[in-house]
């Protein structure tokens, strides 16, 4: 049973689900363990944000409205083996978010990743909306756009896999407007991209539909150049949040978020009376995106989730499973935050762990992981010259623990087992990618491979 | 019946009809195998006089597995027209021999429902490897599932997309390669690593749903064991022909995993459920050899058991049947010269019994034969009308670790046959740009007209 | 005159598209990476390119002379193997007659008695199978690995056999000659061409003539490009301790 927790800039959900692990392989005694179904079964309603102020996240009240979700699906703590906890949009910047993502991943579960960070938060979202799958389906890139209250996230897919992902300044909510059409909230985001359109939006002043359909159609037009990889305009590039995109072509381009619930719709703005409605310039942004792409039927496809992608991303597709010939110590497991200390690759294996034990040292009393990716298939005498520096830098009573990238875990691990004195405990897993800085959470085995999420950097200070 | 004879003033003496149809066959590395070929080459010659003189009745009365241990048997000996038989009965295989070389296709249509496999098995031992193409030539057996297959000026072709791990996108990489090459008239079908339920449902959706956008006339079809497919059928998946692997005897289908009962039963199912529009939609593989591996040859020759194999299929109406010549392996088929007699024995064989047969001109690695040998028994198959073939990408199989026809192969084979693919396939080749006048276009073999 | 032309069996086949003017040169390249078919060849009329050509004959040669080649005696020796010969006199008629593959004279098992240590735990054997090049290829790193790992669990090894022109039934008459209670053989598979190198791993608990086939647990696909030799070693030191703890092999063990 997993979950997944998202807290965004307007909006706040659950969900839970049931992950499958089965054996893909066809000789069953080297055995491929995939996740092979993601079944969910409770989708909450969703809540609005609880806020404090513009910058402070009400936690109680967000601690209640989880609590009840729990309660309704029926749903005990002890019952939930994986899942993540994601703080998106503009919400990932309020002050007290390192805090509620804290508090909350030890309430929601016991190997609950807490995080966020625009890419994550993009590749999660891709994963939910259906992009993975459906780049695999039409053997093609497939681009998705979720479009948030304050943010856009975008990721690539081809073959199943991200190619590239990225985040930008656009939203539903980043105009708001109250019942008698005047403006009472512009963010400072985009006020850049409104004084080069010279459009007449202002704080407190009524606002005109040509307007706002201006600034709608010019988001479109981005998204619509992002996805055939055309040249963007000055304005444009300055919405990117942190990084810009690679620059790849997709074939398939695919909307989720709440926005996107307008553009696979057939909904018509007609008056300024239709946007007050809604009090935003969501569906505003729906119908001008639905219109940029009109003529391009065949490349724009539906998303199998659009509100809900980036939680039943974040609940069902946040973990990695390693590969199945490893060596492990289940009484270990589960590990939580284990810092990785990456090697850089070298055909001397001497050489590639030169120098290993002053940087495990600096980490004191903290276990660290070794990762690597080593060679394709490493003959015997490679094995026994990676577990002979391995053991030499074994640290007293913390237990090994080794990740590569390659197939040759188990190799490897029963190597360095032999070389140590019985004492020590060895985890060697592979076909796991990370790198440094990053952090690794180590599940409990599953059918005798293990779950792992691997975290970069949580928040940008 | 006799069964003695002398040859250059020496005598020889067979001790039942078994034994002279084993070592009438043409020398192959499978009846050496099992110790029943002949000792030499004129014993052999001695047998295939000894055979030309038995009668049509001697055979169908010495099936080579008794009818009361054999439900093969039983099927076929149940199956045969008793006014057809009348007719015949009484030629000798000799005489039989040239009734097919001189009759039309209509005069032989007319007698092959009285026919055994024993029958067409025993003259196929006395002809030679010009006789079984110029009579195979005369006949050609229509059938019609979703498309009619094996009209005469036709050359029909298998796309087989086969994937090292049944990745989709993979399989259907090779599939868009395939149809722009104008491959694939006569089924795509793939020969699946797992045979799930979930499998099988992924890939004939795939199939069908590339079809349906195409608008490719053709039929979808997973070669996996007919027991899964009955439960994917169950379950809705559409599924234009159903497969199984057949063999000769009781005991060797066993070893398949199928009875007579479970094949009559899987037709039935199918003929309810089936997505195709035709009467015909059973596909059946077979190939020399395979009775003597699962041990259910019952000491009979490899030819005759191949011979039953046909027997069995013409109760199914099938749409589809071919051999898969050389894949079996040396024990059998030891060389090039050997798959190639064996691939025109096999074709005349299945047409003689009423089929619409198709051949998986083939061998693996560690037979004495390669590419050119492939290329030769597939030249001398088109020239005598071979309903259809395999189309591979270049001609290697990467799921099944054997070498078999490519999709240039296919394409070359009706250049130089000046054949084509099925009507409405041709037709919808030529819309699309890929084939004019039945050759290739500047524009075929580009799987990139697919991802548009 | 020292000028060479390129070795084709290194050209990566499996990222090249050599269609002339395709409608999009990214879109084939995309679907070539999804498959190790030999799609996007191009043609030369309806046939093959000269370089499609030729390297299909380079795989299929080596594929080939993997079958009709020997195993490389000087690896098996410096393994301290013990080295038997079945029925078979040589490769054409090993290829040709599989049922004396299988066998050995009376006198090859009173040598293999005579010689190798009795009732071990463990019972390793190679042989050529299909493919001397796969014992070629991964003996070396495969049967060292094995060995610590056996070692380390505290199991008796019996004495290495090697076998030559063997297929996978001669390890149930060794077994029964040596009463060992687990017996690995290490076999090379059929080669495709893909590789000539791909070895399996069948192991049995009391491999014994009088069992079906089924007895038999099988690792296959063991060479560089698929389950590591050494990785594919250390998952054997796992099954011996499965296969020992419950006694017996093949279809009766679910794993």
């Amino acid at each position: 049973m997993s979950v997944g927790i998202d807290i965004g800039t307007t909006t706040t959900q659950v969900i839970f689900s049931r992950i499958k692990v089965e054996n893909t392989a066809t000789s069953f005694l080297i055995p491929e363990m995939k996740i092979t179904d993601k079944k969910i079964l409770y989708k909450s309603e969703i809540h609005f944000t609880p806020l404090l102020a513009r910058d402070k996240i009400h936690l109680p009240e967000l601690k209640a409205i989880i609590e009840s979700e729990y309660d309704k699906a029926g749903i005990q703590k002890d019952e939930i083996v994986t899942g993540a906890i994601i703080i998106t949009g503009e919400t990932a910047r309020k002050n007290n978010a390192e805090e509620v993502l804290r508090v909350l991943s030890d309430f929601a579960g016991d190997f609950v990743v807490a995080t966020a960070g625009p890419d994550l938060e993009s590749i999660l979202a891709g994963y939910g909306a259906g992009a993975a799958e459906a780049s695999n389906h039409f053997t093609a890139r497939v681009i998705n756009f979720d479009i948030g209250g304050g943010t856009t996230n975008g990721a690539i897919f081809w073959e199943g896999e991200v190619i590239d992902s990225f985040a930008l300044d656009i939203g539903g909510r980043l105009i708001q407007i109250d019942q008698q059409g005047v403006i009472c909230y512009i963010s400072e985001k985009i006020t850049q991209l409104i004084n080069y359109l010279q459009l007449e939006l202002v704080l407190g002043a009524k606002a005109k539909l040509e307007d706002i359909k201006a600034l709608t159609d010019a988001f479109a037009k981005i998204f619509v150049q992002i996805s055939s990889s055309e040249g963007l305009e000055e304005e444009a590039v300055k919405l990117f949040i942190g990084h810009s995109h690679k620059g790849l072509k997709a074939e398939k381009i695919m909307f989720s978020g709440g926005v996107a619930e307008f553009i696979y719709s057939d909904y018509e703005i007609g008056s300024m009376k239709d946007v007050t409605l809604f009090g935003d310039i969501g569906p505003l942004l729906g119908c001008s995106i639905r219109k940029a792409f009109e003529n391009d039927q065949y490349h724009l496809v539906e998303a199998r989730e659009k509100i809900r992608a980036t939680v039943i991303g974040a609940g069902s597709h946040s973990i990695k499973i390693s590969g199945s010939t490893i060596l492990f110590d289940e009484d270990l497991l589960p590990l939580k935050n284990i810092p990785i200390i990456k090697l850089a690759e070298n055909e001397d294996i001497n050489l590639m762990f030169n120098g290993i034990g002053e940087k495990i040292k600096r980490y004191g009393d903290i276990p660290v992981a070794l990762a690597f990716k080593g060679p394709k298939s490493p003959s015997y005498g490679q094995i026994k010259e990676m577990a002979k520096a391995i053991a030499a830098n074994a640290m007293g009573s913390h237990p090994v623990i080794v990740i590569v990238e390659n197939d040759f875990a188990k190799a490897l691990g029963q190597t360095v087992m032999n070389m140590l004195n019985t004492g020590t405990r060895v985890i060697c897993i592979d076909q796991i990618k990370v790198d440094n800085g990053d952090y690794i959470d180590i599940g409990k085995s599953i059918a005798n491979v293990v779950p792992t999420v691997v975290k970069t950097l949580i928040f940008k200070q | 019946m006799i069964l003695k004879t002398r040859l250059f003033g020496k005598s020889y003496e067979f001790k039942d009809i078994k034994e002279v149809l084993a070592k009438a066959n043409e020398e192959k590395s499978g009846d050496i195998l099992a110790g029943i070929a002949a000792r030499d080459t004129a014993e052999r010659v001695a047998a295939k006089v000894v055979l030309s003189e038995m009668t049509l009745e001697d055979l169908r009365n010495n099936p080579v597995v008794p009818y009361e241990d054999d439900e093969v048997t039983r099927a076929i000996q149940d199956g045969v027209d008793p006014s057809a038989f009348g007719m015949i009965k009484s030629m000798t295989v000799g005489d039989f021999r040239e009734f097919l070389l001189k009759s039309s296709e209509d005069e032989i249509k007319n007698i092959h429902d009285g026919l055994t496999s024993e029958m067409i098995a025993g003259v196929t031992k006395l002809m030679s490897n010009m006789d079984l193409v110029y009579a195979a030539k005369k006949i050609h057996n229509l059938a019609t599932c979703n498309t009619t297959i094996g009209e005469g000026g036709t050359l029909s072709s298998r796309l087989q997309p086969n994937h090292p791990t049944d990745g989709l996108a993979g399989i259907m990489a090779s599939t868009m390669e395939g149809i722009s090459y104008g491959i694939g008239d006569a089924v795509i079908g793939l020969n699946p690593v797992v045979d799930t339920i979930s499998s099988i449902s992924a890939v004939l959706h795939s199939f069908k749903d590339f079809m349906v956008k195409w608008d490719i006339p053709t039929q979808n079809c997973v070669l996996a064991h007919v027991t899964s497919q009955m439960a994917a059928l169950q379950k809705g998946v559409p599924m234009d022909l159903m497969f199984q692997s057949l063999a000769g005897s009781q005991k060797s289908n066993e070893a398949f995993g199928i009875t007579v009962k479970l094949m009559d039963e899987a037709y039935e199912v199918m003929r309810e459920k089936k997505s195709s529009r035709g009467p015909n939609f059973m596909y059946f593989e077979t190939g020399q050899g395979s009775e003597l591996s699962s041990e259910g040859h019952h000491g009979a020759d490899q030819l005759t058991m191949e011979a039953r194999c046909y027997g069995l299929a013409k109760r199914y109406h099938p749409f589809l049947v071919n051999t898969v010549v050389g894949f079996i392996g040396p024990e059998y088929l030891y060389d090039g010269r050997q798959m190639i007699r064996a691939g025109l024995e096999d074709h005349f064989m299945g047409k003689l019994t009423g089929l619409p047969m198709g051949v998986d001109v083939c061998y693996n690695n560690h037979m004495k034969a390669d590419q050119n040998d492939v290329e030769n028994l597939a030249l001398l198959l088109a020239a005598c009308d071979c309903t259809y073939f395999m189309g591979i990408p270049g001609g290697d199989d990467v799921m099944l670790m054997y070498q078999t026809t490519s999709y240039h192969d296919i394409a070359s084979l009706r250049d130089i046959t000046g054949k084509k693919p099925i009507k409405e396939f041709n037709q919808r080749m030529e819309e699309l740009g890929i084939l004019e006048n039945g050759k290739l276009t500047k524009k075929a073999g580009d799987p990139s007209i697919f991802t548009a | 005159m020292s000028e060479m032309i390129k070795d084709i069996s290194l050209v990566d086949y499996y990222e090249r598209v050599t269609i002339d003017n395709p409608r999009d040169t990214e879109s084939c390249s995309r679907l070539k990476k999804t498959t190790n078919a030999r799609i996007c060849l191009g043609r030369a009329g309806d046939r093959c390119k000269t370089e499609t050509l030729l390297k299909f004959r380079a795989d299929h040669a080596v594929a080939m002379d993997a079958v009709w080649s020997e195993v490389d005696e000087s690896i098996v020796d410096q393994l301290g193997f013990f080295k038997v010969q079945t029925l078979a006199e040589d490769k054409e008629q090993y290829i040709k007659r599989p049922d004396l593959g299988r066998v050995f004279s009376q006198e090859t098992l009173d040598g293999i008695k005579g010689n190798c240590i009795e009732s071990p735990d463990v019972q390793i054997i190679a042989t050529d199978g299909l493919s001397a090049c796969a014992i070629n290829a991964n003996l070396a790193d495969i049967y060292p690995i094995l060995m610590d790992g056996l070692t380390a669990k505290g199991y008796t090894i019996g004495t290495p056999i090697f076998v030559k022109y063997g297929r996978v039934a001669t390890m149930d008459q060794i077994s029964e000659a040596i009463q060992a209670k687990v017996t690995i053989l290490l076999v090379g598979e059929r080669p495709g061409l893909a590789t000539d190198e791909s070895m399996s791993s069948y192991m049995a608990y009391e491999s014994s003539t009088l069992k079906p086939e089924s007895q038999r647990t099988v690792i296959s696909n063991i060479h560089r490009k698929g389950v590591p030799p050494v990785e594919a070693g250390a998952q054997l030191v796992n099954l011996v301790e499965v296969l020992i703890r419950e006694k017996k092999s093949g279809v009766e063990l679910k794993i």
